[in-house]
């Protein structure tokens, strides 16, 4: 068996990237979850993760260069695969066009990105990925978009169909918040949901993104699959406040800077381009105003610790070990908790492989579970 | 997103502005076009069009056509910003700045020094500049560094359409006098642009592009060049960081000598002539503060000192080129 390993495409603006380093040596055994390679991105750095148990025959592009998504990097195969087929593989391996009409003409907006009307007057942008399997709806945390889940997104849409939101207030949703509350903003997402016909998904929700999900866990019981919460503010955990209020208040570029690095355990996961896309997001007119008010409204108290009627086995907590932003709080009986050991407050980005594994399983249990009713 | 020229970024800038306070106003040559003629009635907008459209929807009292006279239109401008409006003025070319240089220098400048802080002048002098039309030694200097040596001044001078809509808000917006340098040759430069209304802040560099190997400092235009430089480097296997100022007056100083630091060499690229000039600026500040970070000497690739050339062939020859930086970081790269 011969599997290449190609550079990835994380979020939609990635055309490229740089291989920075190989973490496994030409000739050497690899394992599935084994860090293959290093790779980084004009927004983010970040390890890609062996997909196949083999070994690494080929190092096809070297630290340093840069490669399109798509572009074969390497080649994993099994002891007993010829040396001509690998080079016959890697010859007619093929060559991903460049998007040069994007990158000229067309804006950045693809059609997996969309915008829903609700009623209130406002919209909701979303990104959707997948066409086939249960319905995954993502939700992102205070200050971010649905670029959160960039390492996430495709993955999962490999088997579900997927649907990140940007949440009131944030990214290409609309400023206007009605309140600040979390019911508020889970009256917004089920309206969205509701308006895109999604009868019953399954809820993954980041930071302040979990105690949305765990709203909508208690304004619509019935619609909802399972519960994934990710470095969740739920459950009495706390917010860093001093976090908060800077992030609320940056407008220059360092400032942003200097609070993204508090997410993550490698500050230097944080590219200039990320620190760009949300400086520039921050800049807006009604931004600084919409996340004074989700501050004030939700984050200066514990977490709530909603009565849900989900059954505890459909609910998945993952936390990372260094999460400087959000304090833990209670595991209910009977959820499943994973704490990633090399993680701040970005588990999704910070070890995406192992998140992924995570809720594709939890996604299939409830799905079993569900026929099984 | 939609893609849009710096002359539409602009436009929509002063829109935006106009509608959300009343008390913003344009005054300028030509800024509604054939006024008081039998022509058509915002025929121009100014004459690169960043006006156009505004008289129709604001009236004649916000979008005010003036005599060509300069020191009538930046006198009255910075009256009215001290009793209360926000004027937007608008100097056909900079190079014009010498008739009306006293009420920049000596009035706008200095109201809120004179008056103890208890004057306020919020205006702002859009104005073009900068080579590459043939237009001759009086319509295609920058003098950015005139307005950058004045006290009391902000000096803006936007690179690309995003930042051209989000600093000439924030000039709006701000309290003291801003001058706000259009390059002429960026007009039709596109690129996304946000929709709806946002701020850049003053005294914020931009790093374009990042490398270790040397820092370019370029303004406007020339940051095009430097980026182009940087491609051509790239295939010789030399990483270049580029810093766009954005403001020259206040400088980012802190941007500067955190690449020059990492990196340790520095070219700074100008269009305007060398003596007293931003280029001089930025290499002081960096012997002064980063001269231990650096492995070689800094170098400037700037205009001669010389008045801007009418023949197209030795105008080319003024303006700094992408190949002269690729030799100047060759050759700084080299020495170390």
């Amino acid at each position: 068996m011969i599997w290449a390993v190609t550079m990835p495409t994380w979020g939609l603006s990635m055309e490229e990237g740089t291989l920075v380093a190989w973490r496994v040596a030409e000739g050497c055994r690899t394992s599935i979850g084994d860090e293959l390679v290093e790779i980084e991105t004009a927004k983010i750095a970040n390890r890609l993760e062996t997909q196949h148990d083999g070994v690494l025959r080929r190092q096809v592009v070297k630290p340093g260069q840069t490669a399109l998504c798509g572009e074969l990097l390497g080649v994993i195969a099994t002891d007993e695969t010829a040396e001509a087929a690998i080079d016959d593989f890697i010859a007619r391996y093929p060559k991903p066009q460049q998007a040069t009409t994007r990158a000229d003409d067309a804006p950045s907006s693809s059609d997996s990105t969309l915008v829903v009307e609700l009623s209130s007057g406002g919209w909701l942008r979303y990104v959707t990925l997948g066409r086939h399997g249960s319905a995954v709806v993502l939700l992102h945390g205070f200050g971010g978009d649905s670029d959160t889940w960039v390492f996430n997104q495709g993955p999962i849409a490999e088997h579900h169909r997927t649907f990140a939101f940007d949440l009131p207030g944030h990214g290409g949703s609309s400023r206007q918040l009605q309140d600040g509350s979390i019911n508020g903003l889970a009256n917004s997402i089920g309206h969205g949901m509701e308006r895109l016909g999604l009868e019953r998904v399954h809820l993954v929700g980041h930071s302040v993104g979990a105690a949305i999900a765990l709203g909508l866990c208690v304004q619509h019981p019935e619609r909802i699959a399972s519960v994934s919460l990710i470095a969740p503010f739920a459950f009495g955990s706390q917010a860093n406040q001093r976090y908060v209020s800077d992030f609320t208040s940056a407008h220059r570029s360092r400032d942003v800077q200097r609070c993204l690095a508090m997410l993550f355990v490698d500050p230097k996961s944080v590219r200039r381009q990320m620190v760009e896309a949300v400086a520039r997001y921050k800049r807006l007119d009604g931004v600084h105003e919409a996340l004074g008010k989700i501050a004030a409204g939700v984050l200066r108290e514990r977490a709530p610790t909603p009565e849900l009627k989900t059954p505890a086995d459909r609910l998945l907590l993952i936390r990372g070990m260094h999460d400087n932003i959000v304090s833990d709080g209670q595991t209910p009986v009977g959820a499943r908790l994973e704490t990633l050991l090399h993680s701040g407050h970005m588990p999704q980005m910070e070890e995406p492989g192992q998140v992924n594994a995570l809720l594709l399983d939890h996604f299939a249990d409830a799905d079993r579970a569900g026929v099984r009713v | 997103m939609a893609r849009i020229s710096f002359r539409q970024a602009l436009n929509d800038a002063l829109r935006s502005e106009m509608k959300r306070d009343s008390r913003v106003v344009v005054i300028g040559e030509d800024v509604a076009g054939g006024a008081g003629g039998s022509g058509v009635d915002d025929a121009y907008g100014g004459i690169m069009g960043v006006t156009r459209g505004l008289v129709g929807e604001f009236g004649r009292g916000r979008v005010i056509d003036t005599p060509i006279t300069e020191s009538a239109i930046v006198g009255m401008a910075a009256g009215a910003a001290m009793t209360g409006l926000r004027p937007v003025a608008e100097l056909m070319f900079v190079d014009f700045v010498g008739v009306c240089l006293d009420q920049i220098l000596n009035q706008a400048a200095k109201f809120r020094y004179m008056f103890g802080g208890k004057a306020r002048t919020p205006l702002v002098i859009r104005t073009m500049f900068g080579a590459g039309f043939n237009a001759g030694a009086q319509h295609s200097q920058c003098l950015y560094s005139f307005f950058t040596h004045i006290p009391g001044l902000k000096v803006v001078i936007p690179s690309n359409p995003y930042d051209a809509k989000g600093l000439l808000i924030q000039a709006i917006r701000d309290d003291d006098p801003v001058i706000f340098l259009e390059h002429t040759k960026l007009y039709d430069v596109e690129a996304e642009v946000p929709p709806e209304a946002y701020t850049v802040p003053f005294g914020e560099a931009q790093v374009l592009r990042e490398g270790g190997d040397a820092t370019i400092i370029a303004l406007a235009r020339m940051t095009h060049v430097a980026l182009e430089a940087a491609v051509a480097l790239e295939a010789k296997g030399i990483q270049v960081t580029v810093i766009d100022p954005r403001t020259t007056s206040p400088l980012d100083e802190e941007t500067i000598l955190e690449s020059v630091a990492a990196t340790g060499h520095l070219l700074v690229v100008d269009e305007s002539n060398p003596r007293c000039s931003v280029a001089s600026e930025i290499a002081a500040v960096v012997a002064e503060r980063g001269f231990r970070d650096l492995k070689a000497p800094i170098r400037r690739i700037t205009a001669p000192h010389t008045p801007v050339p009418f023949s197209p062939v030795l105008e080319s020859a003024y303006i700094p080129t992408s190949a002269a930086i690729e030799g100047a970081i060759l050759e700084l790269v080299g020495e170390s």
